[in-house]
């Protein structure tokens, strides 16, 4: 739990994200990208810099980067992503740091190619002169340019299809990085559901026919690849965007990649500026306009005269959800500076918008409470601008937004609580509790429980009795194992804790060193119950296989929608969406997971499954 | 706003390759492209719940060559070669297909130089070649066939004139509608024109047996693929036979009767022709009066079906229209619909005002769509208006069991579903 309300005006202001152009930023010129080239296959050929190994390093100008505030027009920056030197990247979790260094233009005043091949020799003075240790606490000495523009730690870099062929993927069932990036942070994260822009938006591409149109398929209600790691269903509240929304292309052909195509940029622009019904647009650019230098940034300004409207700037080199709605994510900071007075008024940040939040919602009114606003990943431009009223912020636990959050709402003169995800009927009244106390509502809170409390335990004591004949595998690999207890890597959700509530047994697979037990004997500290569960070790994806076909157990966790892995071996699969917020989400999780168990098809007829069509 | 910076209502280039890939169950296809490109393949599995394009165990049959916007710029020989090695030298492949995205299309790479300078690949690999940003999905999957076909090498045997090949069947899902297709016009093939049907391209087959095609003396050119199946003809010396797909009753019939012409066996397939009708028709007696005749159906979807269906759906009685054709106009140049009025890849705002439209003026009794189209009727018009889904994508229609839509059975498989759908619009 933080309060951050007691932070004086001054320093407040500081640390309050400054007001500022969009970001906006343009192609990298093929001089610096034959610079970055030139660099990667010179005398860095191994990639071995000083005690560093160099993954990847993406260089490319800036030009008015709004939260960046000092960073000039021209000016160059590299986003480094490295790792210890000696360290493989092979089947277990490898940590990358990601840092960005700045040339600014006043330094050297030279052409863009001479700049590039500058700041990569800086880069690799310092990378000779720095230590891991050091860049993992964020320090990189800088005593003059390029400074320090950003620092965040990744690990496993891999994007989540890059690991093609990897013979550890065939054990693995929890994909907690890939699927942050798949959802979080990659360019395609609005079509994937992970934002709910409720205002009506005006989503503009520029760019060719083709790559928009990829990601046509990607509507909503379809599988991905991975399962949304909540459950997203419409409510009233957030009925999909789209159906208020207006999509259009610059549909790029061949001879606008010989003459260029920002007139046809400037030109929808244009039209789009004239419809007052739009508050907000979201202007994406395609690699192949990056590619052949359309200046965007200028019909982009063009368009802020004329509209004055939130514009969310998307291109192939900024692929951050955080980088992008921090434009929308302004706040009224203008009310009183000091901590503010306890009120009823609350905002909610992060909570997964379902069916369960509504219900959660109703909960904490009937404890007392009144909700202000609740974003992320809804957002909607009047709870921006309401949002300060409230005299207390709760956030969803977990890292989904957690960068977003911290450079915006958490800098806010608001009383901050995290306290666990209202999952399950225990936490749930804790979090009512925790929300009635912050917001001085006790008494009412008391009045709900006592109301409450009898009807809910007797329904939830039938759920417990159901779920006793029923056992659920989890594979983890050995490097995983933090999956069983921290919640920030199950998107908030404390899932083992809720099974173990629910009344279901688990079946804990390890993969770790063959012969060796320890693991699994250090697991059980982690369980209320240990001993209603099981625990077994296995090193090979064969082991793993001959598991999943003779265990005991009904469905097994897995991220990976439609897992052959399962039903090929009689089990079915859950995952985090099948958990839910509140008191009623906690009763229709348990149904869910009960009658996934209840099916009896896999268990009968897994054997037919084997040589299913469209295999070879 | 203008419709000209409305989305088309057309699929990518790229669909119609992976598409092809799809259906040849042991290729793969390398993409020099960035990992955007795998949201396609990646969703296949809504539309062919049988797809193993991409797999759970990370062994997917589409992949790419991490290409990114600053990468694309630098020489990449080294890593395309490399990730084409990965992929063809992997085990269970038995042919790598390779191709590109408008990003690396326009760094003018020379793939083809890149293949030759490889050491020793375990499986032939195939480039399907691109020309600028042009072409869309059907584009795709025509020039994917014609790659496979420019690279086949018969051997030196004789052509069999019974031996026959169906070009340009576009398998755009392994489900029972698609086998039950490949089961219809095999059987067809064999009964009423007394042909040995060797190789269907594309039919969920290995691609060792796609390929294998020795001694073939026909080939029946289907739409999707022309320029392969007159390569295949000429390598094969084969007698070349262009037809529309077999849809509907009447199209079925003029199908075979078409090709009986060429393999002159008329009266065979005209007795097959009259034994199909004596079955299948009386079971229409009264579901043409009852739920057909008079009503208004409206299309939207693949151009070269759209022919069989208004054949098929004015057969029954009903009147035909036009929604959105995905695709560009081209593909309609020499088949029946070549003077048709203009619908050709619709942008979505000018299908949702000729939608509304339309249903002030007179309600239409069945949408046929495809899923993309079917979301914005139902966006336009409410969630309740009849629609059958039809063609690629279905996302909500899936045959577990045999549902051809081509060939006699396929017409009363396609009868049953519109009957079926018509009936429970009108029941309150």
């Amino acid at each position: 739990m933080t309060d951050e309300a007691a932070i004086p005006k001054k320093k407040r202001a500081e640390k309050l994200p400054k007001a500022t152009s969009n970001p906006t930023a343009t192609k990298p010129s093929l001089p610096v990208l034959r610079a970055t080239a030139a660099f990667l296959a010179g005398e860095n050929r191994d990639g071995v810099i000083g005690g560093f190994a160099l993954v990847k390093a993406q260089i490319f100008p800036f030009k008015n980067v709004g939260r960046l505030d000092f960073v000039d027009d021209d000016d160059l920056m590299v986003v480094v992503w490295v790792t210890p030197a000696g360290k493989t990247n092979s089947g277990a979790r490898t940590e990358h740091l990601e840092f960005t260094l700045q040339l600014p233009a006043k330094k050297t005043g030279a052409k863009a190619n001479n700049k590039a091949g500058e700041l990569m020799a800086v880069l690799v003075r310092r990378l000779r002169t720095m230590t891991w240790e050091n860049l993992e606490r964020g320090i990189i000495e800088s005593s003059d340019a390029p400074r320090v523009a950003n620092f965040s730690r990744l690990t496993d870099l891999n994007r989540f299809f890059d690991r093609w062929g990897e013979p550890n993927q065939a054990a693995q069932f929890f994909f907690y990085d890939a699927v942050w990036r798949y959802y979080f942070v990659c360019y395609s994260y609005r079509h994937r559901g992970s934002v709910n822009v409720l205002d009506p938006s005006v989503y503009i591409t520029h760019g060719d026919f083709e790559c928009p149109r990829n990601f046509l398929f990607d509507i909503p209600g379809l599988d991905k690849y991975f399962r949304f790691p909540w459950n997203m269903e419409s409510t009233d509240r957030n009925l999909r965007p789209e159906m208020h929304s207006a999509f259009f292309s610059t549909d790029l052909d061949d001879m606008d990649i010989i003459e260029g195509g920002r007139h046809k940029l400037s030109a929808l622009l244009d039209r789009v500026a004239e419809n007052p019904d739009y508050k907000i647009a979201f202007i994406s650019v395609t690699c192949l306009s990056l590619i052949i230098g359309d200046d965007v940034a200028a019909a982009v300004r063009e368009f802020r005269k004329k509209r004055d409207i939130p514009i969310i700037f998307i291109d192939a080199l900024k692929m951050s959800i955080h980088e992008h709605l921090a434009e929308i994510l302004r706040f009224d900071v203008d009310s009183p500076s000091s901590p503010r007075k306890p009120t009823n008024l609350i905002n909610l940040v992060g909570f997964p918008s379902n069916k369960g939040l509504e219900e959660l919602k109703s909960s904490l009114v009937e404890s007392g409470l009144k909700i202000n606003a609740c974003l992320l990943p809804d957002i909607s431009l009047k709870e921006i601008a309401d949002y300060t009223k409230a005299s207390l912020q709760i956030f969803f636990p977990g890292k989904a937004f957690e960068e977003l959050t911290g450079n915006t709402f958490r800098r806010l003169p608001l009383k901050s609580i995290s306290p666990e995800a209202p999952c399950g009927i225990r936490r749930t009244w804790e979090f009512l509790e925790s929300a009635a106390r912050e917001g001085g509502v006790l008494d009412s809170f008391s009045a709900f429980k006592e109301k409450r409390a009898a009807e809910i335990e007797e329904r939830w004591a039938a759920v417990v009795e159901a779920s006793r004949p029923y056992k659920l595998g989890i594979v983890l690999q050995s490097s995983q194992i933090s999956l069983l207890h921290d919640n920030t890597l199950t998107w908030g959700i404390p899932m083992v804790p809720i099974l173990e509530e629910m009344g279901f047994r688990l079946h804990i697979l390890i993969q770790s060193q063959p012969g060796s037990m320890d693991e699994a004997e250090s697991l059980k500290t982690l369980f209320v119950d240990p001993a209603q569960h099981e625990f077994t070790v296995f090193s090979t994806a064969d082991e793993l296989m001959a598991l999943l076909r003779d265990g005991d157990f009904q469905a097994v966790y897995s991220d990976v929608h439609l897992d052959s892995r399962l039903s090929r071996n009689g089990k079915l699969g859950f995952s985090i969406d099948f958990f839910e917020l509140g008191f009623e989400g906690a009763f229709r999780a348990a149904a869910r997971l009960q009658a996934l168990c209840a099916t009896p098809f896999y268990r009968r007829y897994a054997e037919y499954l084997s040589a299913a069509p469209g295999e070879p | 706003m203008s419709d000209t910076y409305s989305f088309r209502n057309n699929f990518p280039f790229l669909l119609g390759a992976i598409l092809a890939i799809n259906a040849i169950p042991d290729a793969r296809l390398m993409l020099d492209a960035s990992d955007c490109v795998m949201s396609i393949p990646e969703f296949q599995k809504n539309h062919d719940l049988n797809s193993s394009i991409i797999a759970p165990n990370g062994f997917h049959r589409v992949y790419h060559t991490e290409a990114d916007v600053n990468l694309t710029a630098s020489n990449r020989t080294e890593a395309i070669a490399r990730s084409i090695m990965k992929l063809a030298n992997s085990g269970e492949v038995k042919a790598l297909f390779l191709s590109s995205v408008p990003m690396t299309i326009i760094t003018g790479y020379q793939y083809d130089k890149i293949m030759r300078g490889l050491k020793t690949p375990l499986v032939p690999i195939i480039e399907i070649p691109r020309k600028g940003l042009l072409g869309d999905w059907l584009d795709g999957y025509a020039t994917a066939l014609k790659s496979l076909a420019n690279h086949i090498s018969p051997s030196a045997s004789s052509p069999d004139p019974r031996k026959t090949a169906v070009v340009g069947y576009l398998m755009d899902r392994s489900e029972e509608d698609h086998m039950g297709n490949i089961r219809e016009l095999e059987r067809v093939l064999r009964e009423a024109l007394g042909l040995d049907p060797v190789s269907i391209w594309l039919s969920n087959r290995s691609f060792e047996k796609t390929a294998s095609l020795d001694n073939v003396g026909t080939v029946v050119s289907l739409p999707y693929a022309r320029d392969a199946a007159r390569i295949v003809a000429e390598k094969y010396g084969a007698r070349l036979i262009e037809t529309m797909p077999p849809i509907g009753i009447d199209g079925t019939r003029e199908w075979i009767s078409q090709i009986a012409r060429a393999v002159g066996e008329e009266n065979r397939a005209d007795e097959f022709i009259d034994r199909e009708l004596r079955e299948h028709i009386p079971k229409l007696e009264w579901a043409v009066n009852k739920w057909f005749a008079g009503k208004r159906i409206v299309y939207c979807g693949d151009p070269y079906l759209m022919s069989g269906v208004k054949s098929l759906v004015e057969e029954l009685g009903c009147s035909f229209d036009r929604g959105v054709i995905f695709s560009e106009r081209d593909k309609l140049k020499n088949t029946p619909d070549d003077s048709a009025p203009d619908a050709y890849e619709l942008q979505t705002s000018a299908f949702i005002e000729k939608l509304k439209s339309n249903e002030s003026n007179r309600p239409t009794d069945l949408f046929i769509a495809n899923s993309i189209a079917a979301r914005e009727i139902r966006s336009a018009l409410g969630r309740d208006v009849p629609i059958m889904e039809f063609g690629y994508p279905s996302y909500s229609h899936h045959a577990l069991y045999d549902a051809p839509f081509m060939g006699f059975r396929g017409a009363m498989c396609f009868i049953s579903r519109m009957a079926n759908r018509i009936a429970a619009s009108k029941i309150v």
